[in-house]
């Protein structure tokens, strides 16, 4: 019977979470911290519970998502624009690769110094560092799966008599489906990454914010349970977009189609 | 002849010997007892960087808690702000930290076993401004932005008190404020991007100073002196002649600054990499003065209790150690110059 129930990937998360919990409160129980830096996981669940109810975490947790979504759409329409480039001229396609050799490595916290004098301290700092985190290892996976559809689909659609745009949306992007999924889910998770990092460098201190800088107010104010709520709820939105939102488009397509990476 | 002569000469041997031997012994001992009272004793504390934290970092490079606890440990780490400073306090990896009030304020409402035990400076604070248009804060509109250098930092609570006296705003005004490291905001200034104010202390002011900037509020202005504290663990000061060998440690330093020595101006200059002339310009720049009395403790604390910051009324009692309290002396009578200057 448990064999039964543990047999579900759920299931076994849920006793992971519970042994995890567990282990905390016995933790907190010993009086090995200062109860202000090692707050027990009630105070934490109490205090994430005001915070959706009261709606400051909904108003936070938006904002953040906002700023990824932006992000995301301008990285992945200069994406595209780059792949077309790159499939258009060799030239071009060679030095995209020494940009995303020399940019890639390139952490976009780095950046933020620059981003600050440029674009100043609002919004447009934020989604310049998102943009360079997510670009460049997209880019390069987009291009490595144009790159490794193999001679004989091409030659396949060409024998049919396919149109150049039929060419592309029936062969070349399904090709290299496996390879774009794997440049999308790369960027958000650079861009995820970057975004919190970014937000916890500056911040406007009483106007709306996103989680990063949620997390730096609660610094200042040494409020561990409110730090700690937070970091909650950031993982559980990486939780849902990495296992639940991607697996399920894997689900729908690459795996569907027999093209498992 | 021969064998009386290696006589003497092994017996001379065997007392200089004996007495190299004694002698040593008895100087071993006496060091051991009389010069490293202190050994086994080690202090942690945490410094920063700035002119307001000179006190501190006088203290490390004239080697003055040794002077004071002879055989002690002294390890110094370098901090770049109360918050962290205050968590390492707490977690029991510090035994001292210099900060501003806020922070200690902070920890000791949420039940942090930690106490002010003295003030350490109280620097010049000033907004500085560029702009033609901005000749108070009342002028400055939601999308300009005044650099702080961090949350619950001095500036934060002295800008949020002048918000509330000057344009009945409080905590409003905080969507004004942006956190940036001192360097940072003095670039984003000098670049003019939305920040156009920066309420700092020194090198900033004399550096904004010379790029054309003027200020525009004091901190006196906006509530009055406030000080830089050093605060220490419950731990630490349960050992009262280590801890009194603190106290005189962090005297002497600010006796030092204040008469200028010629070492002190040194190490502000090599430490603050700048020149001896702006060492000494510096130290008398308006509003600079190294004391160990506290300004504005109850002032800024009352007001951090009021407007919600912290959420106990603060206690002079569970906010500093014995010998800042004695400072205010007898509570009959008229009230002392130093308790007029913490605000009771």
């Amino acid at each position: 019977m448990i064999k039964h129930i543990l047999s579900y990937k759920i299931a076994r998360r849920i006793l992971y979470v519970i042994i995890f919990v567990a282990v905390w409160q016995g933790i907190y129980m010993m009086n090995l911290f200062s109860e202000i830096l090692f707050p027990s996981p009630a105070t934490v669940v109490n205090t994430l519970i005001k915070e959706i109810s009261d709606g400051s975490m909904i108003i936070k947790t938006s904002y953040t998502l906002y700023l990824i979504i932006i992000g995301l759409l301008v990285s992945f329409f200069i994406t595209a624009v780059l792949v077309v480039l790159a499939n258009v001229s060799v030239v071009l396609k060679d030095l995209m690769r020494t940009l995303i050799s020399v940019l890639d490595p390139l952490p976009g916290i780095a950046l933020l110094p620059i981003a600050i004098l440029w674009f100043g301290i609002g919004k447009a700092a934020i989604v310049f560092i998102m943009i360079h985190s997510i670009v460049w290892p997209t880019l390069l996976s987009v291009m490595a799966g144009f790159d490794s559809i193999p001679k004989i689909y091409r030659e396949v659609g060409q024998n049919i008599g396919l149109s150049k745009i039929k060419m592309i949306r029936d062969i070349y992007v399904p090709a290299a489906f496996p390879n774009i999924l794997m440049g999308i889910k790369n960027g958000w998770a650079r861009a995820w990454r970057s975004l919190i990092a970014a937000e916890m460098v500056f911040g406007t201190t009483g106007a709306v914010g996103g989680l990063g800088w949620d997390i730096y107010l609660k610094r200042s104010y040494l409020d561990m349970p409110g730090m700690i709520a937070t970091l909650i709820v950031l993982m559980i939105i990486g939780i849902l977009i990495e296992d639940l939102l991607f697996s399920s488009i894997e689900k729908h397509t690459v795996k569907k189609w027999g093209m498992v990476i | 002849m021969k064998n009386l002569i290696i006589v003497v000469l092994s017996a001379v041997c065997i007392v200089l010997l004996g007495t190299i031997i004694f002698s040593k012994d008895k100087g071993a001992v006496d060091t051991a007892v009389n010069d490293k009272p202190f050994a086994g004793v080690t202090i942690r504390l945490a410094k920063q960087y700035g002119m307001q934290y000179a006190t501190g970092y006088i203290v490390e490079k004239m080697n003055l808690l040794e002077k004071y606890l002879p055989g002690a440990t002294i390890e110094w780490s370098s901090f770049g702000g109360g918050a962290a400073i205050t968590e390492a306090l707490i977690s029991g990896h510090l035994d001292v930290g210099f900060m501003g009030m806020p922070p200690a304020v902070i920890a000791i409402d949420k039940g942090a076993d930690l106490k002010i035990a003295s003030g350490v400076c109280v620097p010049p604070f000033d907004l500085m401004v560029k702009e033609e248009r901005l000749q108070s804060i009342a002028d400055f509109t939601p999308q300009d932005k005044i650099a702080i250098p961090g949350i619950s930092s001095t500036q934060h609570i002295l800008l949020s008190i002048a918000a509330r006296d000057k344009l009945n705003k409080a905590r409003d005004f905080d969507s004004n404020m942006v956190a940036m490291a001192n360097p940072d905001a003095y670039s984003s200034l000098v670049s003019g991007t939305e920040i156009v104010g920066h309420f700092t202390t020194m090198p900033f002011l004399e550096l904004e100073a010379r790029q054309g900037f003027r200020s525009i509020l004091t901190g006196k202005e906006a509530y009055g002196d406030a000080s830089i504290v050093c605060v220490t663990t419950g731990k630490f000061h349960s050992n009262p002649s280590v801890y009194a060998g603190l106290i005189g440690a962090l005297n002497e330093a600010m006796d030092l600054l204040n008469s200028q020595d010629p070492k002190v101006l040194e190490i502000i200059a090599e430490v603050e990499k700048i020149s001896i002339d702006d060492a000494k310009a510096f130290l008398d720049w308006p509003g600079t003065n190294y004391t160990a009395n506290i300004y504005g403790l109850m002032g800024i604390a009352n007001y951090m209790y009021e407007v919600g910051y912290i959420k106990n009324k603060p206690e002079l009692n569970k906010l500093v150690w014995e010998n800042a309290r004695a400072l205010i002396g007898k509570r009959t009578g008229e009230v002392s110059p130093v308790e007029k200057i913490l605000g009771q």
